[in-house]
């Protein structure tokens, strides 16, 4: 099944809908929905939801499937386990977030292969945590999506997964209000870089993953300010940073040609075009592409990785290059030089 | 008479049974409009008013007279017609449930786009293409791939304006009825 968020959030929309027209539902289900929604108007006295969505596809560890059901792997801690026939919040058989099913945050951690940024807000806050779901489907993908419930359901947030590296965030939230005609759309800056907010939602990145926060109603604009600037990631072992960069710095010499006076018997190869593509840790297809300046040298800032850099050019009087100098380099958050030589034909 | 057999009502659409339905049926109806529109922005957006329009409508559903489906892609058809004919897609049913106005996220739009079979759609165009009389083909490639006026199209063919946008427009609705048979000519909500 295709897994998009769009459709998620219009889901909850209809939950959000049914839940807070009452007289709709006089005439069926009378009883069970009663119910349902007297849970649901408890409940969300002061609740906030949250959810999120990764940025990588790689190293999935898989997620427990079937409403209710909790991982089948996870950290010690207890499993979190839904009354019989619902899914946590009241609503007989469905979830909060459709196709999702409850976990504990630990669990959700260890198990989604992208960082769960958690807020620590007055309105919402670890002590206000009252349940995390994920997604039924195995295995996850960097498009699936976890949804922490904090006391009810005052607030939604959701994330969408990033399609690529922004080498400048505000400048591609301006194309993504001008293309998609986001209605009265602000940028702002959060801690954690530039954010999106509109009258209905905030839009944050926060370590790789694209956290939307929606507001039930009864949130305040402030409020809703202080949990996307408050969003963090925990730090927990084996959980990296994708949006960690590191420096990447390199020369690209030429075998063959004439000595360069200065140094080794291989001249630069100035103005050759370098271009960078790889895959970033949190799963991301990367592609940059530069120029060395006049003494070959070339430096770019990556995220941990793994990348092939390649050196596109030709020899010195346009003298075409027999090989195109290639080096796998893997980043971890430390800086990392390079070498690519080439050889005149 | 109507005293003692009063006109029964609708049984109407429970809230669950829309929700079931919505689990059930989002995707394939996503489908639906998106290998109609091309287009996954408005695509997502006819499906959200569908559903919004069904949810509105659901004390109208008579399980007598049909699946609830089969009632809801009544709706979706006539939401396609009314694009098709604005190129806007209302969103009058979601205002009235208050509902908020959602963004396709970037991934959210590949996915939707990777729904469409483009060499399925390329094959069917073909066809329905060699459908077309040889004017109106003409006709059709002019204004749609050419972008040439309706002035320029008539003084190609050496025919009145009117002439030219009515080879025009006959060519579209065949094309479209070629393409689409189960939404050409559609009108009313079941």
């Amino acid at each position: 099944m295709t897994d998009i968020q769009y459709f998620h959030d219009l889901y909850t929309d209809f939950e959000r809908v049914i839940a807070s027209s009452p007289t709709s539902s006089r005439r069926r289900s009378r009883a069970r929905w009663g119910v349902a929604v007297a849970a649901v108007a408890v409940a969300a006295a002061g609740g906030i939801i949250f959810g999120v969505s990764s940025l990588t596809d790689s190293g999935q560890p898989q997620v427990g499937a079937g409403t209710g059901s909790p991982p089948s792997t996870g950290p010690s801690s207890p499993p979190a386990q839904n009354p019989p026939g619902t899914t946590g919040l009241g609503f007989p058989g469905v979830s909060p977030l459709a196709f999702s099913h409850r976990v504990t945050l630990a669990q959700a951690t260890a198990t989604t292969p992208f960082a769960i940024p958690v807020p620590n807000a007055p309105a919402a806050n670890r002590a206000s945590l009252s349940g995390v779901f994920v997604p039924n489907r195995q295995p996850t993908t960097r498009r699936d999506v976890v949804t922490l419930v904090y006391a009810g359901s005052k607030i939604t947030i959701g994330v969408t997964s990033q399609s690529g590296v922004w080498a400048d965030p505000t400048k591609q939230l301006r194309v993504l209000v001008t293309k998609k005609g986001v209605p009265a759309a602000d940028i702002i800056q959060l801690p954690s870089g530039p954010a999106l907010m509109t009258p209905s939602f905030i839009r944050a990145f926060v370590s790789g993953s694209v956290v939307t926060i929606t507001s039930r109603g009864s949130a305040s604009r402030h409020e809703l300010l202080e949990v996307a600037a408050s969003l963090a990631v925990p730090s927990s072992p084996g959980q990296s940073t994708p949006t960690a960069f590191s420096p990447v710095n390199g020369v690209v010499r030429v075998d063959g040609g004439a000595p360069h006076p200065d140094r080794s018997g291989e001249p630069p190869l100035r103005d050759a075009r370098i271009v960078i593509t790889g895959t970033t840790a949190s799963g991301v297809t990367l592609v940059r592409r530069l120029t060395a300046d006049g003494e070959g040298r070339f430096a770019a800032k990556l995220p941990s990785g793994r990348y092939t850099v390649t050196a596109l050019a030709y020899g010195p009087a346009s003298r075409p290059l027999d090989t195109q100098p290639q080096a796998v380099v893997t980043v971890t958050g430390r800086p990392v030089r390079l070498r690519l030589t080439s050889h005149l034909v | 008479v109507s005293s003692r057999f009063p006109k029964s009502r609708p049984a109407g659409l429970t809230h669950e049974a829309f929700l079931t339905l919505y689990r059930e049926r989002w995707e394939e109806l996503l489908g639906f409009f998106v290998r109609r529109v091309f287009a996954p922005e408005i695509a997502a957006d006819l499906t959200a008013e569908t559903f919004a329009k069904a949810f509105v409508k659901s004390d109208q559903f008579d399980h007598r007279r049909g699946e609830a489906a089969a009632w809801m892609y009544g709706i979706a058809r006539n939401e396609l017609a009314a694009y098709l004919r604005t190129l806007t897609v209302e969103r009058r049913a979601r205002d009235q449930l208050r509902m908020p106005a959602r963004v396709l996220s970037e991934s959210d739009a590949d996915q939707i786009e990777g729904m469409i079979d483009f060499d399925q759609l390329g094959r069917g165009l073909q066809a329905a293409m060699r459908d077309l009389t040889p004017d109106q083909r003409e006709a059709v490639v002019h204004r749609v791939i050419d972008g040439l006026s309706y002035q320029e199209i008539a003084e190609r063919f050496g025919c009145s304006q009117h002439t030219a946008r009515a080879r025009v427009s006959r060519g579209l609705r065949r094309l479209a009825h070629t393409m689409a048979p189960d939404t050409a000519g559609q009108q009313g909500e079941p």
